[in-house]
């Protein structure tokens, strides 16, 4: 094996190497520049093209706002629409970080108000869509004797209660209900599994976290590991309003007429029948706010 | 789970580790060289910075970076400036997962410059090479390997980065939701099926990855 000029061979096949990498490096960033115009992609470049429309959800509203999504982009062919779901509170904060959402969906008054205070709701546009009941479920394997109430099954069977933080529109409901028959945060909170959002909350159940859990029966009818384990009287519900709003960002213009025309969808026929399919209620009349 | 569904987050992951990897690139490779190198005041503390974002939880870099690159923070009007809108878009998972990369290509970077004989530079110094040319002839071809091993680390850590991301491009599927950000949130929605189908697809891209990069490593070796 000749070893003279081995070395000058190295060299020479290292520089052979360092010239594709000028062209690969090239090749990479123009691929990165080209994937950055794509659709969908340069959300940085707004004006004068189509708005990538934003909205964001409460997570219990996935199945409605997701089909009432599809048909916006049907309806209007060159617009871009996503939705991102989440707990109403975390969604909040996200918009308050400059988030570039146009619409945003909560599972209540308090959060859209909040932001209104701070001057992120475009003025008008605030309204309720929906309302909604809280139930307890618990997994199918968990032994309950029939005939109970709800206080009383959470008084008579043992393990984990699951609902959501207290700043998440559930949260809240779930400890009013709570409040309401007596019991309050203390009796049971050792035995909270505090979970991210609504449908975390039933899957806390479903995959055997918990043995219990409050959660909307919008939820509640579309599990498949956990049933209802009692329902909740009328008079003990909490006051449930899903409110809507446009987010006032400085959006393009074509933003905020694609937002409007959201909203507006949002309250027509269609949208309304896709609500009450999956269980929602009509928006309770005006009155105290939840 | 469809396949569009898929597709979409397996092209939303490549875009944000490809676009972290020659974000970081320059930047790294510079101060891998530098570290290598020479000796300055300040040294010790700037190699500390550098290493931050691999010893601070993720999550906590995230919200660093929100902070830095929001409508309230600092860089705002510079980045309004420009027409930018880092925070919640992709370029923000970029930018996120470039920072949680940053320490592991620099640190190979400087591996690899440290391992180059000085003597090679001088040589070519005095065979009237500039600085630069030096660099892009000899210095980078002889720590060729150690580059493209932290460049590597660095695509990798971006393919799978989850807590900085989550915090500031948040989870927006065809946009910026990663493979790792929807098995996290198909695992809150209770949709484990689904879940799964997303690690095995994480586990191939990672393979996939591994093995490409393999393999041009040894293309560039033999012959």
């Amino acid at each position: 094996m000749p070893t003279r000029g081995s070395q000058g061979a190295r060299v020479k096949q290292n520089t052979q190497f360092l010239r594709a990498i000028p062209r690969a490096f090239v090749a990479a960033t123009a691929a990165a520049v080209l994937a950055t115009l794509a659709p969908g992609g340069a959300s940085a470049i707004e004006a004068g093209r189509a708005c990538p429309l934003l909205i964001a959800a409460a997570a219990s509203l996935r199945e409605p706002v997701q089909a009432i999504a599809r048909q916006h982009q049907r309806a209007r062919p060159g617009a871009s629409v996503a939705v991102t779901f989440g707990a109403s509170s975390s969604l909040a904060a996200q918009v308050r970080a400059g988030a570039p959402v146009d619409v945003l969906l909560s599972a209540d008054q308090q959060i859209v108000r909040a932001l209104q205070e701070e001057g992120l709701i475009a003025p008008g546009t605030a309204h309720t869509f929906a309302s909604n009941r809280i139930v307890l479920v618990a997994g199918t394997e968990v032994a309950i004797a029939a005939g109970q109430s709800a206080a009383e099954i959470l008084g008579s069977t043992p393990g984990r209660i699951a609902l959501p933080g207290s700043a998440v529109p559930l949260g809240r409901y779930a400890r009013q209900w709570l409040a309401m028959i007596g019991t309050g945060d203390d009796r049971y909170s050792e035995r909270f599994v505090v979970t991210e959002h609504a449908r975390a909350t039933l899957a806390a159940v479903e995959n055997g976290g918990a043995a219990l859990a409050i959660v909307y029966m919008t939820d509640a009818r579309q599990a498949r590991r956990a049933v209802v384990a009692a329902e909740i009287a009328e008079s003990d519900q909490p006051r449930i309003a899903y409110s809507a709003a446009r987010i006032a960002r400085g959006a393009s213009e074509a933003c905020v007429s694609e937002a409007a025309g959201f909203l507006e969808r949002l309250g027509g026929t269609q949208a309304m029948r896709e609500l009450e399919d999956a269980g929602f209620r009509a928006p309770p009349p005006a009155g105290q706010e939840t | 789970m469809s396949y569009d569904e898929t597709l979409s987050l397996i092209a939303v992951t490549l875009r944000v580790a490809t676009l972290a990897t020659l974000l970081a690139a320059p930047l790294g490779i510079g101060l891998g060289y530098a570290f290598a190198r020479f000796d300055f005041r300040g040294k010790a503390l700037l190699q500390a910075l550098v290493s931050l974002p691999m010893v601070l939880p993720p999550v906590a870099v995230g919200l660093g970076l929100l902070w830095l690159l929001g409508r309230n923070g600092p860089l705002a009007p510079v980045l309004a400036a420009l027409g930018l809108e880092l925070v919640f878009t992709w370029l923000g998972a970029a930018v996120a997962a470039a920072v949680v990369g940053f320490p592991l290509l620099v640190r190979s970077c400087e591996q690899a410059f440290a391992a180059v004989d000085p003597r090679f530079e001088h040589l070519a110094r005095s065979l009237g090479h500039g600085r630069a040319s030096t660099f892009r002839r000899v210095t980078l071809p002889l720590a060729q390997r150690g580059v493209f091993y932290g460049a590597l680390l660095c695509f990798t850590r971006a393919l799978g980065e989850f807590g900085a991301t989550a915090v500031v491009a948040g989870i927006i599927p065809g946009r910026t939701e990663t493979l790792a950000l929807g098995i996290w949130s198909r695992v809150q929605l209770g949709q484990n099926d689904a879940a799964l189908a997303l690690c095995a697809a994480s586990f191939a891209l990672a393979l996939v990855s591994m093995l490409v990069a393999e393999g041009w490593l040894r293309r560039g070796d033999s012959q």
